[in-house]
């Protein structure tokens, strides 16, 4: 018994257990079979009895017929119902009848059956010499009794084959799990705790008598097996442990390696940077070198402009501020190209007003236009608030328009398209109707240096506009392209990004032409004398500036105490006091607090500039500067400051 | 037997047939008239033409069947009844439907064959033996035993012989027949020659 509640509590019972379908399939199988040979049986059986029956009257019909023949020829009806009682005692005869010319004259027995086997005899008896038909004697036997007995065996057959299944059931599930089960369980739960085991030392092995008759068998193999492979599995892990050992050593060294590699790297990188600040500073310091004097020469010849010149001394001065003016282009293409190059040129994304960028780039461009009789058609004219850096749009606009004039015919036309790209683009494109760019040389097109033959048509220029229009267009998450055909013009056009958002509300700003016709007083602080000079000559030129100069910040402070000038221009680079602390000084005095500064400088990095609005100035000017810019910021600076 | 027979013999002689007559028992003899198997039913008491609607009474009697009882010649039995006899042990054999009726005797023996009857009187296993007059004087003679006939009957009964409907045309010739013998004394002369020879045997 202790066995049996074991093996119903094992595993082997649980669930879908072993077990549990062994005694399931067992019992199936052997009702099955037990249908089938119980079914087989009782047929053999009833065909038996019913092969019984027929016996029996066939035995009637032999033995008994002849006495009956006797008994029905004297009509003996007391030795008849005697006879026929005595044969309705045999089994399964229902009932008998003898008749005589088809009426009945003797019954023993009543039909009670359903289901009943009949038969009819003759009764013969000789009569002078012949066989005469005297009656009939009629059997009835009974199937149902057949029948009743069958039934009575199945239910018997039943009951002993539900017993016996269930006994030999449970005598196998023991031996089973005798012999397999314990064994496979006690497999099974060695293997569930395979993994938690720390070495192959722990064997797999069978609670079995081994003595006698044993002799292994599967099981055993089985076992050898497991073992053998739980030895495999530590041998192989054993080696896993060594091979990830090492390769932690290795990945280790790699590490080491590639930490070196990329320290010598970052120190090359270092050595690189250094470099290229030191070109950049020396890029810096050139153009600020380069613009001091320049902003002399074009200054000076602006300012001859407007002396008392004959044909030629004039030709000859236009030609001087051209030459300059170019050479200044020039120097402020190569240093963005060399900025953008090494990365350096930084952008300040903000949102402006699209229309006003174009208007003020043909504004740049509005004596040129007119020299060359060119129409231009500005369809940009609603107002879309654009994503980008102001200063640097305007001058790709600016190469843009300068070529469409540059490469446009004399008399020709100029039209600038504005349109929206989906919800989030918007194109500005400007046709000339110039001679088109030849296809062979399209591909030229945005190459620094490259001017396409422009160099035989006589049209200036340096052949970097586009090149650095393209650098920087890109760097604005801006697009820029064209088409061409040949004599009928060019398209360029550029993809610029739509603001979300509309541009920041700023205080009105006043135009020089609302300025009140007060004089304005101008305190300059400059060291370089050739540009005080020109200051100096281009303010005497203008009506309504009086002008202060200082050579040095110390006393351009004391000026600006005493005289309390409308606004002040101020150079960075002066001797003992830049000009950052000059600002700073002005602004931390109450006396000059509200004048607004403006700084003069060759400093032309955007970083500069950037740096100077920071700091408090107003306006940062560069060297060199247009004389109408410098009035009208003078102009704007006096008209936005309110007076006390 | 022998004044049936020869009643019978003369009878059909006369009207060109020939006669054989066959001694059968009682019901078996009704049941071969019956089916046809044999011609007639020379000697039966009327009453029997419900259950044997083939057979065609003769009308004209042929004789009178008179039912006996027989003792041993030394028992003191007198005149007996049906009422009487219920005071002794009764035998008769089966088929006779008369006695089946009347006899509530205190013990019956019914023999399957007349020829038992005498015996049971001879080893006094019955006091009574019912059987008609005819035969139990030709069994009593044949069979070598002494007997007693107790007078009068206990029943008469008149016989008549029966046809099978094929022969239906001779019964009115045999009544005929059987008429004239009786009135030109053929018939009393038969009788009284086998009274004669009866009483003698009895003796």
């Amino acid at each position: 018994m202790r066995d049996l509640k074991a093996l119903v509590q094992s595993g082997m019972f649980r669930n879908n257990g072993i077990g549990r379908r062994l005694i399931v399939a067992l019992i199936l199988f052997s009702s099955f079979m037990t249908a089938i040979i119980t079914t087989f049986e009782l047929y053999l059986d009833y065909d038996q009895d019913i092969n019984g029956i027929e016996k029996r009257i066939e035995f009637i019909g032999d033995s008994y017929l002849p006495t009956l023949a006797e008994s029905v020829w004297v009509a003996d009806s007391q030795q008849i119902q005697t006879q026929l009682t005595g044969l309705s005692r045999l089994q399964d005869i229902e009932s008998l009848v003898i008749s005589i010319d088809g009426s009945d004259r003797w019954q023993v027995g009543d039909v009670h059956s359903q289901r009943t086997i009949e038969r009819s005899l003759p009764i013969f008896r000789n009569y002078r010499g012949d066989d005469i038909k005297i009656g009939t004697l009629h059997i009835v036997a009974s199937v149902d009794n057949v029948l009743d007995r069958l039934w009575d065996k199945l239910i018997t057959i039943l009951i002993s084959n539900g017993i016996k299944t269930m006994l030999v059931s449970l005598f196998m599930l023991l031996i089973f799990q005798f012999m397999i089960g314990r064994h496979l369980e006690h497999i099974s739960h060695y293997l569930r705790n395979l993994g938690r085991m720390p070495s192959a030392n722990e064997k797999l092995k069978l609670v079995r008598k081994e003595d006698g008759l044993w002799r292994p068998d599967a099981l055993d193999y089985v076992t050898r097996s497991i073992n053998n492979m739980h030895n495999d599995i530590a041998v192989f892990q054993n080696e896993i442990l060594q091979l990830n050992e090492s390769l932690e050593q290795r990945v280790k060294e790699r590490t080491q390696q590639l930490d070196d590699a990329n320290r010598r790297l970052a120190e090359a990188l270092k050595d690189i940077e250094e470099a290229s600040q030191a070109k950049t500073v020396f890029l810096s310091r050139m153009s600020h070198e380069l613009r001091t004097p320049l902003n002399a020469i074009c200054g000076f010849s602006e300012l001859l402009l407007n002396e008392d010149l004959n044909d030629d001394q004039r030709e000859s001065l236009d030609w001087i501020v051209k030459a300059g003016r170019h050479l200044l282009y020039l120097i402020n293409d190569l240093l963005d190209l060399s900025r953008i190059e090494v990365g350096k040129l930084s952008i300040n994304m903000q949102p402006c007003d699209f229309d006003k960028l174009v208007r003020e780039a043909l504004k740049m461009h509005q004596s040129q236009i007119d020299y060359r009789e060119i129409t231009v058609q500005n369809l940009c004219t609603s107002s879309v608030t654009v994503r980008t850096d102001a200063t640097r749009m305007t001058q790709i606009i600016v190469n843009l328009l300068s070529n469409a004039i540059k490469y446009n015919r004399t008399g020709g036309n100029i039209q600038l398209n504005c349109e929206e790209l989906g919800q989030d683009r918007l194109r500005l494109s400007v046709t000339d109707t110039g001679y088109g760019i030849p296809k062979d040389k399209q591909a030229l097109v945005f190459e620094p240096f490259e001017r396409l033959g422009a160099e035989q048509s006589g049209v200036e220029g340096t052949g970097t506009g586009l090149a650095l229009s393209k650098h920087l267009a890109e760097l604005m998450s801006s697009a820029i392209g064209f088409h061409s055909e040949i004599g009928k013009g060019s398209t360029f056009w550029v993809d610029i990004p739509i603001a979300k958002q509309s541009v920041p509300d700023r205080l009105p700003s006043h135009t020089a032409s609302d300025t009140h016709v007060e004089v304005i007083t101008v305190l300059y602080v400059e060291d370089n004398t050739a540009n005080l000079k020109l200051v100096e000559n281009i303010l005497k030129h203008q009506t309504g500036f009086h002008i202060l100069t200082a050579i040095n910040g110390m006393e351009g402070l004391d000026l600006a105490r005493q005289e309390k000038p409308d606004v002040i221009l101020l150079d960075i680079h002066l001797p003992m006091m830049d000009g950052y602390e000059v600002l700073e000084k002005l602004k931390s005095d109450a006396s000059t607090r509200d004048i607004p500064v403006i700084a003069l400088t060759a400093d032309a990095m955007p970083g500069d500039i950037s740096k100077g609005i920071e700091a408090g100035f107003y306006q940062y000017l560069t060297k060199p500067f247009e004389q109408i810019k410098l009035v009208n910021t003078l102009k704007s600076a006096v008209a936005d400051t309110p007076r006390a | 037997m022998g004044f049936l027979q020869r009643v019978l013999e003369s009878a059909f002689d006369s009207i060109g047939y020939d006669v054989e007559i066959i001694v059968l028992p009682g019901e078996r003899a009704l049941l071969n008239a019956n089916s046809g198997l044999d011609d007639g039913d020379a000697f039966r008491a009327p009453g029997f033409e419900d259950a044997y609607p083939n057979l065609i009474r003769v009308p004209e009697k042929i004789g009178v069947m008179e039912f006996m009882a027989y003792s041993s010649p030394g028992a003191k039995i007198g005149r007996v009844t049906w009422k009487g006899l219920r005071d002794y042990t009764v035998a008769y054999a089966n088929g006779w439907k008369i006695y089946e009726r009347n006899v509530q005797a205190e013990e019956v023996t019914v023999v399957r064959n007349i020829k038992y009857l005498f015996p049971l009187l001879e080893q006094e296993r019955a006091d009574i033996v019912l059987l008609d007059r005819w035969q139990g004087l030709y069994m009593a003679k044949k069979q070598g035993v002494k007997v007693k006939l107790l007078e009068p009957p206990l029943a008469k009964v008149d016989m008549y012989m029966y046809l099978h409907k094929k022969h239906d045309a001779l019964v009115s010739k045999v009544v005929t027949v059987l008429r004239k013998m009786k009135q030109d004394g053929t018939y009393d002369e038969i009788m009284s020659a086998e009274l004669e020879q009866h009483n003698y045997m009895s003796n």
